[in-house]
């Protein structure tokens, strides 16, 4: 079983739609611990990228994901512009000439852009950020991989392990970002940015999967 | 030179910036900034192609510093440094100096011509002087200020500082800048203190004021060149020569200072406002006041007929608006402010309010009167003054939607003599309707700095105070005032030296606008000596005067809307012909150019019922309808054939051609006039050129230029078609942008064919007054401007600037 390109447009076009639908909860976490504005960053970046890949949807994978990338850091104007920015084009790489991708592409894919995030925003492990939300959902890829379960189950694995780095965040103290200026008052809150990665992720799953 | 990138998450913020470094550096420092997201609801961000665009455009040999405000600020430098190609991004560095400071610092260093390093440690030690000044707390950045005496011979050179203001940052940067080039160490002394003169940072920190000796130490190659700069520029007091010289225009300015606040307190025989507009003026005071309509006694009837009244009332009146808007000859942003108010009044939730009103049973009128005070309401008790100060539209509009629904006439005031207006408040549209001739003055006894009539008022040149608390009450009418509209006072008893000096003030104000018109007055002649005519768009009889003050020659574009707008029947042949001959006669033999009927069914008529159209702005329009309807459409030709048999100096312009046979039928309808009224070539030279909007038209250019006489660019309408996109709609708005290649590329095309077939292009749209554009629409071939009023001088000023040699 593979992901194919339709379903990696169909995926980005559900964040689109997701960030849209959970604009102003996003918006209210980062009002917790942040500006208040993390909703209206990824709503604005995602609605350009939705008008963007209609433009391209003839391409292969990492050309929509060169271009996804490209539109967020111009639009997204948060500290998530830049990261997500670089997720998704150092993402590219690995969907080069690709049409569908299977499990170990995924793997590759996704730690692709996860390096690049964390080469971006430098952040450490329990820094209560994104990159929180990334790392376990890497590592739940690979040990999937490594069992050699179907890329089903690697999905559904993936999900629930998203669900669990954002809940994770809500005990850490911020140390990068907005949040970190709040010290042992982020404590307490879900972070933004790992609760609209998890989205993504899960997103993902949904599209391919069906809804959990 | 090393050019400086600033990055902040607000464009306002990068913008005051760029504005206080190129104050400091005379714009001499390439400085490109990247602030906000293209969003206009949520424009706090950071974009890093936008830092990428940045650093592009100040970049050259000599490297880029990019100095960020926080947060994502930081990541998007980044980022936009991995985008850019190896050979750029090599030479650019990030610094992490304090953003204002460190730009500041920065900038002045590279304005001087530094190398990156230097400007990057001048960036770092930006808090230095501050923090010396301050004394709060231990310098954070230590940077390497302080040199040490070496025993390197050296050359020096004594001064004592006569600089009112010490050697402060500009002086200071002047040093820097002019010792930069020289292969010499270079340091400043002052007591024990002695710092490198190539660091404003540093001789920030020495601390000198007036009075102050100190010592320049040049050691090095060119050591005794960099002393002869210094002293020469030492002579001339560090660019301050002239305060040095004339220190009292300072301390004139302090007096001025303390005057005012003695002015605070009572004046005797005078009341203080606040001055918003210019000039002086004295004569009889008069009464205005507009009243909110009473909300009628009458029944409710059901709820779905209520609400369809309010509609009713509200459509018609945000048409008023806009009409008013677009019928603003004196100046575009006086459309903006009635575009303002329709935008005020279409707000959905005033609109959402007032139909839970009325289905609580209240009556059209009753639940729009609360809506509006509800707003109002909400103004009033803003945060900000600027929202304050917008009370007196939501009032506005909520009178005039009253006026509507109960069927009340616009007030109107009507004066014999040359008086001076006093009212609690004026709404725009008041403003708008007052003849500067008859209202030498405004006296507000509410109002804001900043409110649209304060605006309109200065526009107007109009001499105005506003909250001159209880004039309204220690005024009689007929009484006679002065205001002082440069002080803010209107003066109820002035004695009879007071008198003296505000007639003289009065008159010396008088021949100062004298002189700035006057040089309006002049031809617009190029450098190389062609001349350019500047002519006016007007909207009836009542703009010439204002355009000829301001140098019309001539008017470019009469719109001739506002004759079938202003009554419920179509205007008569007879009537038009009048105007049409008042205004030719008005203009003295400059030309006029009159627009026949340009409306659709975006621009309704209340005398002539249209078809509503799905898409009216590509519908049935201008000459379309006008062909469509002869009868209409003879009835003004006639008037301006009638008109043309008197003043000669009349021509026609016809809107919306798409096709040349159009223009065809239009020639045939005025042959028929012609012979109607008997009045051949000779009698009626009447020239009949097109307007240049469709862009049809511009590619067949060519052959309209055949059978036309005069082509004139209607850029705003070109616009729109050309990117098929509405300025109304925001989301598409951006594209509505006549600077837009395939726009100019229309424009140079029409003008082409307008040349080679020799008959004279004119462009009449809202890029004809933008001086900015003049350079390119010479270039292009463009024979005739035609602008709003108030945009003429800046046009001719600037045409006097070019040079079409070079142009070519
Ligand atoms: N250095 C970083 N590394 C990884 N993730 C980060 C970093 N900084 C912020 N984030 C993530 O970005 C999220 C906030 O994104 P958002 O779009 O609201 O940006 P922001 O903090 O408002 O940006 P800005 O710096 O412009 O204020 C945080 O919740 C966090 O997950
Ligand atoms: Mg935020």
């Amino acid at each position: 079983m593979t992901i194919e390109k339709s379903q990696i447009l169909n995926w980005l076009n559900s964040c689109a739609d997701i960030f849209a639908k959970e604009r102003d909860y996003l918006t209210q976490l980062d009002a917790d611990i942040g500006d208040a504005d993390h909703g209206i960053n990824m709503n604005r970046g995602f609605e350009r990228v939705k008008d963007k890949i209609t433009t391209i949807e003839d391409q292969d994978i990492g050309t929509i994901f060169k271009t996804t990338g490209m539109t967020l850091l111009s639009s997204v104007g948060g500290a998530s512009g830049p990261l997500y920015g670089t997720f998704f084009i150092r993402a590219a790489a690995a969907g080069n000439g690709k049409q569908s991708i299977d499990l170990n592409d995924l793997c590759q894919i996704f730690s692709d852009g996860v390096d690049g995030v964390v080469a971006r925003g430098k952040a450490q492990p329990g820094d209560k950020t994104m990159c929180d939300v990334w790392w376990t959902v890497v590592e739940a890829l690979e040990k999937s991989k490594d069992e050699g379960q179907d890329l089903q189950q690697a999905l559904v694995a993936m999900g629930e392990a998203s669900e669990k780095g954002a809940a994770a965040t809500i005990e850490m103290q911020a140390k990068k970002g907005r949040a970190s200026y709040l010290g042992e008052r982020s404590i307490g809150h879900q972070d933004p940015g790992a609760t609209s990665s998890m989205m993504m992720v899960k997103a993902l799953r949904d599209v391919v999967v069906g809804q959990a | 030179m090393v050019g400086i990138v600033a990055v902040s998450h607000s464009a306002t913020l990068a913008k005051g910036l760029a504005e206080l470094v190129n104050q400091m550096t005379q714009g001499k420092c390439s400085l490109a900034v990247a602030g906000g997201v293209d969003d206009p609801q949520n424009p706090i961000g950071t974009d890093a192609i936008a830092v990428m665009d940045a650093i592009t455009e100040v970049h050259d040999e000599s490297g880029v510093l990019v100095l960020m405000d926080l947060g994502s600020a930081l990541l998007s430098a980044e980022m936009a440094l991995e985008l850019l190609p190896e050979d750029i991004s090599a030479s650019v560095q990030l610094c992490s100096a304090p953003f204002v400071e460190g730009v500041m610092a920065a900038a002045v260093a590279a304005a001087a011509g530094l190398p990156i390093a230097t400007v990057k440690s001048e960036a770092y030690g930006g808090l230095q002087g501050k923090q010396s000044h301050l004394q709060d707390c231990e310098p954070a950045t230590v940077v390497d200020s302080e040199t040490k005496a070496s025993d390197e011979p050296f050359l020096s050179f004594d001064w004592t500082v006569e600089n009112p203001h010490g050697l402060h940052a500009r002086p200071a940067a002047s040093i820097v800048t002019a010792l930069a080039s020289f292969k010499a160490t270079l340091e400043l002394a002052k007591g024990e203190r002695r710092v490198s003169a190539l660091s404003l940072n540093s001789i920030a920190t020495l601390g000198v004021v007036k009075g102050d000796e100190i010592t320049f130490i040049a050691s090095g190659e060119q050591a005794q060149q960099a002393i002869d700069a210094f002293s020469s520029l030492a002579n001339q007091h560090f660019g301050e020569a002239q305060l040095v010289a004339n220190p009292s225009a300072q301390l004139d300015a302090i007096d001025n200072k303390v005057e005012e606040a003695i002015d605070m307190h009572e004046i005797a025989g005078a009341l203080r406002g606040l001055a918003v507009s210019d000039g002086i003026a004295k004569g009889p005071a008069v009464f205005f006041s507009v009243s909110m309509p009473e909300v009628p006694k009458r029944e409710f009837t059901d709820a779905k007929t209520e609400i369809q009244r309010f509609h009713t009332a509200l459509n018609s009146s945000v048409d008023a608006l806009q009409q008013q808007a677009s019928a603003s000859a004196v100046d575009p942003e006086h459309a903006q402010i009635f575009n303002a108010q329709a935008l005020m009044l279409s707000d959905p939730e005033l609109v959402v309010n007032v139909e839970k009103g009325i289905r609580s049973q209240l009556i059209a009128e009753q639940a729009w009167l609360d809506a509006g005070s509800q707003l109002a309401d909400s103004y009033q008790r803003a945060e900000s003054e600027y929202l304050r100060e917008r009370e007196s539209d939501v009032w506005d509009i909520t009178r005039r939607v009253m006026n509507q629904l109960c069927g009340v006439e616009k007030a109107s005031l009507e004066l014999k003599q040359p008086s001076i207006l006093l009212a609690k408040d004026l709404s725009p549209s008041d403003t708008m309707g007052l003849d500067p001739e008859m209202v030498i003055a405004i006296c507000l006894s509410e109002g804001g700095k900043t409110s649209h009539s304060a605006i309109l008022a200065k526009a107007m040149g109009i001499p105005a105070i506003v909250q001159a608390n209880d004039c309204m009450n220690r005024v009689k009418a007929g009484q006679q005032v002065i205001v002082d509209g440069f002080k803010g006072l209107l003066w109820l008893e002035p004695s009879v030296s007071t008198e003296n000096e505000l007639t003289l003030a009065r008159q010396q104000w008088l021949e100062k606008r004298e002189l700035e018109l006057s040089s309006a007055l002049q031809t617009a002649t190029t450098l190389d000596g062609r001349a350019f005519e500047v002519q006016a768009n007007i909207g009836g009889l009542s703009d010439v005067s204002l355009a000829l003050k301001n140098g019309a020659d001539g008017v470019g574009l009469l719109r001739t809307e506002f004759l079938f707008q202003a009554c419920s029947e179509l205007p008569s042949q007879q009537y038009q012909y009048e105007v049409y001959r008042d205004i030719a006669k008005a203009l003295e033999g400059r030309s006029l150019t009159i627009r026949s009927l340009d409306v659709g069914g975006d621009k309704p008529l209340a005398s002539y019922p249209m078809a509503s159209e799905e898409n009216p702005f590509l519908g049935h329009r201008g000459i379309r309808m006008c062909l469509a309807d002869p009868e209409l459409f003879k009835t003004q030709l006639r008037a301006v054939l009638r008109a043309c048999a008197e003043y000669s100096n009349i021509q026609l312009m016809i809107p919306m051609i798409a096709q040349v046979s159009e223009l065809l039928a239009v020639k045939q309808l005025i042959a028929e006039c012609r012979l109607e009224l008997k009045l051949n070539e000779q009698q009626a030279p009447l020239k009949l050129g097109i307007m240049i909007e469709v862009p049809a038209a511009v590619l067949n250019a060519d052959e309209l230029a055949e059978h036309a006489d005069f082509f004139s660019i209607g850029t705003n309408d070109l616009t729109q078609y050309v990117m098929a996109a509405d300025r109304g709609n925001p989301s598409v708005s951006q594209l509505v942008d006549y600077q837009q290649p395939a726009v100019l590329k229309a424009i140079e095309l029409t003008c082409k064919a307008a040349n080679q077939a020799g008959i004279p292009v004119s462009m009449c749209g809202e890029m004809a007054g933008d001086s900015e554009m003049v350079e390119r629409l010479l270039a292009m071939g463009l024979d005739k401007f035609s602008a709003s009023a108030a945009l003429i001088p800046a046009v001719k000023a600037k045409i006097r600037t070019q040079n079409l040699v070079s142009v070519n």
